[in-house]
């Protein structure tokens, strides 16, 4: 304990840092072989310039937006433990810019985005809340590549229901209970009710509940409900960027060409693996083709 | 599905969003070192 204050002293022992957010889900794809590109804002800072080097090489950064006075948003995660035991997290101190983000910039990532879905088979917005993503935005994508029948997808924390017409989104069961003010845990009834809820509201093709060791229960219209069980072990490691994950594997399998339920069964796959890993991790494209050998 | 994941190199994928650069500081139980150290 410190003589300053009723706390614990740490002593230091080695820093990393890994592309979050949109820059999970798109290291995912990487890690699974498809191609990717990256639409964002990035600083002109320290940290813009450490989380760009640390992005997969497979990731395309021509959509990547420098605005000057742009600070990148860093989560600091302070992990502590034993020497040879597992590290456990203390305290998050999130670093997020101090001004909202702006006109010009918004402008300058549609215009990336516009030049980025040419010639996509499949977008991922991932919307974690600073702005920068919105539904308009999501609407002017989703009706430039509408033509061509490319699966729009959307991975919003707090504005789930604000995404319509889309191709499919994927919350937890968390996310669903906050956009409805139900409470699930294990009671079916409850979970349809709210799956077919979302569906109607979002009017998606599909509605993927990712329900932790409960598994995933796939919604789209007309169709009865699939409920796929936990894959692996419920030995959770770290489910830190687990989502990105299923939602990355979820897009590239729909990219691929994939059927909703197939691309939730293989994106159930991925999650399961993921969370065995400690911290933000990712999964190659053979360690999937491996467990569903093993199945 | 073993099938799908062959098509994953051939297949385009865009995502817009926010890039978060998530740093992990890594550090040890003081008592730890001493422990080891004695």
């Amino acid at each position: 304990m410190s003589r300053e204050a009723p706390v614990l002293i740490l002593e230091y022992d080695s820093t990393e840092m890994v592309p979050g957010g949109a820059g999970n889900a798109a290291s995912n794809v990487a890690a699974l072989g498809g191609q990717v590109r990256l639409v964002s804002l990035v600083g002109r800072d320290e940290a813009g310039r450490r989380v760009q080097r640390v992005l997969p090489a497979r990731v395309d950064r021509r959509g990547l937006v420098r605005p000057a006075g742009f600070r990148t948003p860093v989560k600091t995660r302070i992990l502590a433990g034993g020497i040879h035991s597992a590290k456990q997290q203390v305290v998050r101190i999130d670093r997020m810019s101090p001004r909202a983000v702006t006109d010009a910039e918004r402008v300058a990532i549609a215009r990336a985005a516009h030049a980025a879905v040419r010639d996509a088979d499949a977008v991922l917005i991932s919307d974690y809340g600073s702005g920068l993503v919105t539904p308009a935005l999501a609407k002017d994508v989703a009706d430039r590549v509408r033509r061509r029948g490319v699966p729009v997808l959307v991975d919003s924390r707090y504005a789930l229901t604000r995404y319509r017409g889309l191709t499919a989104c994927a919350p937890n069961e968390s996310e669903v209970e906050q956009a409805l003010g139900v409470r699930i845990d294990d009671h079916l009834p409850v979970l349809e009710r709210a799956g077919r809820r979302i569906l109607q509201r979002t009017r998606m093709q599909a509605v993927i509940v990712t329900r932790g060791s409960r598994g995933m229960a796939v919604f789209e219209p007309g169709r009865k409900t699939v409920h796929i069980p936990i894959f692996g072990s419920d030995q959770i490691a770290d489910v830190t960027g687990a989502g990105d994950t299923v939602m990355a594997t979820l897009t590239l399998a729909l990219a691929a060409g994939a059927s909703v339920e197939d691309a939730a069964r293989l994106a159930n796959v991925a999650g399961g693996l993921v969370v065995m890993k400690r911290g933000t991790a990712t999964i190659r494209a053979a360690e999937l083709v491996r467990a569903l050998r093993s199945v | 599905m073993i099938e799908i994941t062959r098509k994953f190199s051939g297949a385009r994928v865009v995502v817009i969003g926010d890039l978060i650069a998530d740093e992990y500081v890594y550090a040890a139980w003081l008592a730890c070192r001493e422990r080891l150290r004695s």
